[in-house]
């Protein structure tokens, strides 16, 4: 029996902060900034919320989306270079919420932004091998960019959940491809507050080689070329490294730019791809196949093949659609982003 | 609250979790072993909408410590679909000011974190309808 996605469902939260509004208190120019990067403002979180809130949110409209019955749920995962908790896993708050504790296998997950698609590959596995009925793989973040560092304009906030399963299908999963090594350009220590980066060493070396390789790699599997995907999402840094990746691979911008929700809330991170996967979901016709490609820092990229279903088109009234999260917002200056941060250290 | 407090409550906190008389069909929340309608301790967990309206509410400028991190703050009189009345911080209310009357539903947030190195509290509040299609 194929395996799928039976719902999902993304959270952002509603604080906005611009480009331009960063960009004027380091003194550099906020036009040619938003233009370079393709961003035009980011998500904030309220201080009451983190990873683990988002991951909740998103995961509540998974499952009202996938209309399975808690029982069925066998698995939570969430990706997150952001948990709350060095030690006090965020899924298992994740699980006690939806209520589907406790005969669930539950575990946080970490490799930089593509921890949520991990989790993603595992449920597809344990689905697979049917020693579970579904399960919710979820990426989230609240990650952070050092005050003036290049990562403070796109450092954004948020997540997307999926439940997967062989019931109710939205997408049915074609296949999956890994590409992985050992590449040192971006890391965060333990206890340190702010990520570092190898700066311009992100690009070739780490970025485009996996994405691309990851990509190449899932279409030699399953025997297929770039023109047979009607839709694309890739890791969204910032706005313009997905759509140079699709060049590079000779996809039509047009195919890709639909799940740029980057321009919007920013890079969230373990959420960035599966975000603009769920926005691709939000419009994908039935028949239409789906290419997704996330990016992990350190470095590795998987692939996805999946083609959407005739069933998706009711599902939707089920869920929430990436556009009313996207366009609900707070716009905030900087003083009470770096309070709602904690960029200001009170002692 | 003692962690074990919090333990204890999580069920309510997290998801709604409330429970009803099987005999009298009385709904309770937060939820009780014992029906003090009618005595029956054949009570069964059910779970709440989580949607409603706000009845009151009240701007706080000075909360307890522990709640300074988000202040100031709304916190509101709601009463559910199911007729249940509880109280709540609101919050993604933008730049708007709550009003009576007004829709609303839970969201999953922090309440509070212990000092630096404790446990982070999470629970119910409220916010305008969002998950919702019908706004």
């Amino acid at each position: 029996m194929q395996t799928g996605i039976a719902g999902y469902g993304v959270y952002a939260p509603m604080n906005r902060i611009t480009v331009d509004e960063i960009a004027g208190v380091w003194g550099e120019d906020g036009v040619s900034k938003s233009r370079g990067l393709n961003v035009f403002e980011k998500s904030v979180p309220d201080p009451d919320e983190d990873t683990i809130t988002i991951s909740v949110e998103a995961a509540r409209i998974a499952m009202k989306m996938s209309r399975l019955a808690r029982e069925k749920i066998g698995a939570v995962y969430v990706g997150s270079e952001s948990h709350p908790f060095a030690v006090y896993p965020s899924a298992v708050h994740v699980a006690e919420a939806l209520g589907v504790t406790p005969h669930v296998t539950a575990a946080d997950l970490e490799f930089a932004c593509k921890a949520g698609t991990a989790g993603m590959q595992m449920v597809f596995g344990l689905v697979a091998g049917n020693i579970i009925d579904a399960g919710i793989a979820i990426g989230a973040d609240t990650s952070q960019g050092r005050p003036g560092d290049p990562l403070e304009y796109t450092a954004g906030a948020g997540g997307a959940a999926f439940v997967i399963g062989k019931d109710n299908l939205v997408a049915e999963l074609e296949g999956t491809y890994s590409f992985t090594t050992d590449t040192p350009d971006f890391w965060r220590r333990e206890g340190a507050m702010y990520p570092s980066h190898g700066s311009r060493f992100t690009g070739a070396p780490a970025y485009f080689r996996h994405v691309i390789n990851a990509a190449n790699g899932l279409m030699e599997k399953l025997g297929l070329t770039i023109n047979d995907f009607d839709r694309a999402s890739f890791h969204q840094p910032n706005g313009a490294f997905p759509l140079k990746a699709a060049k590079i691979l000779g996809l039509p911008l047009e195919k890709i730019e639909d799940s740029l929700a980057v321009k919007y809330i920013g890079n969230t991170y373990s959420g960035a791809s599966i975000v603009g996967f769920a926005r691709q979901l939000d419009l994908a016709k039935p028949g239409e196949r789906i290419l997704l490609v996330s990016y992990g820092s350190g470095a590795g990229s998987d692939a996805f093949s999946f083609i959407v279903t005739d069933a998706i088109e009711d599902a939707r009234k089920h869920g929430v659609p990436v556009d009313k999260m996207i366009s609900r917002k707070r716009y905030i200056n900087y003083a009470t982003y770096a309070r709602y941060r904690g960029k200001i250290r009170m002692k | 609250m003692s962690i074990a407090d919090y333990w204890r409550l999580e069920a309510p906190r997290f998801r709604l979790e409330a429970t009803k008389c099987e005999k009298c069909e009385k709904l309770y929340f937060p939820p009780k072993v014992v029906c003090p309608q009618c005595g029956n301790k054949e009570l069964k967990k059910v779970e709440i909408s989580g949607k409603g309206k706000l009845i009151s509410f009240s701007r706080i400028d000075k909360p307890a410590d522990e709640h300074t991190y988000v202040a100031p703050y709304y916190v509101g009189i709601i009463e559910l679909e199911e007729g249940i009345r509880l109280s709540g911080s609101l919050v993604d209310l933008g730049d708007k000011e709550p009003e009576e009357g007004m829709k609303v539903e839970i969201a999953f947030r922090k309440y509070y974190p212990v000092g630096d190195e404790g446990v982070i509290y999470y629970g119910y509040k409220f916010r305008p309808l969002l998950m919702s299609l019908e706004d």
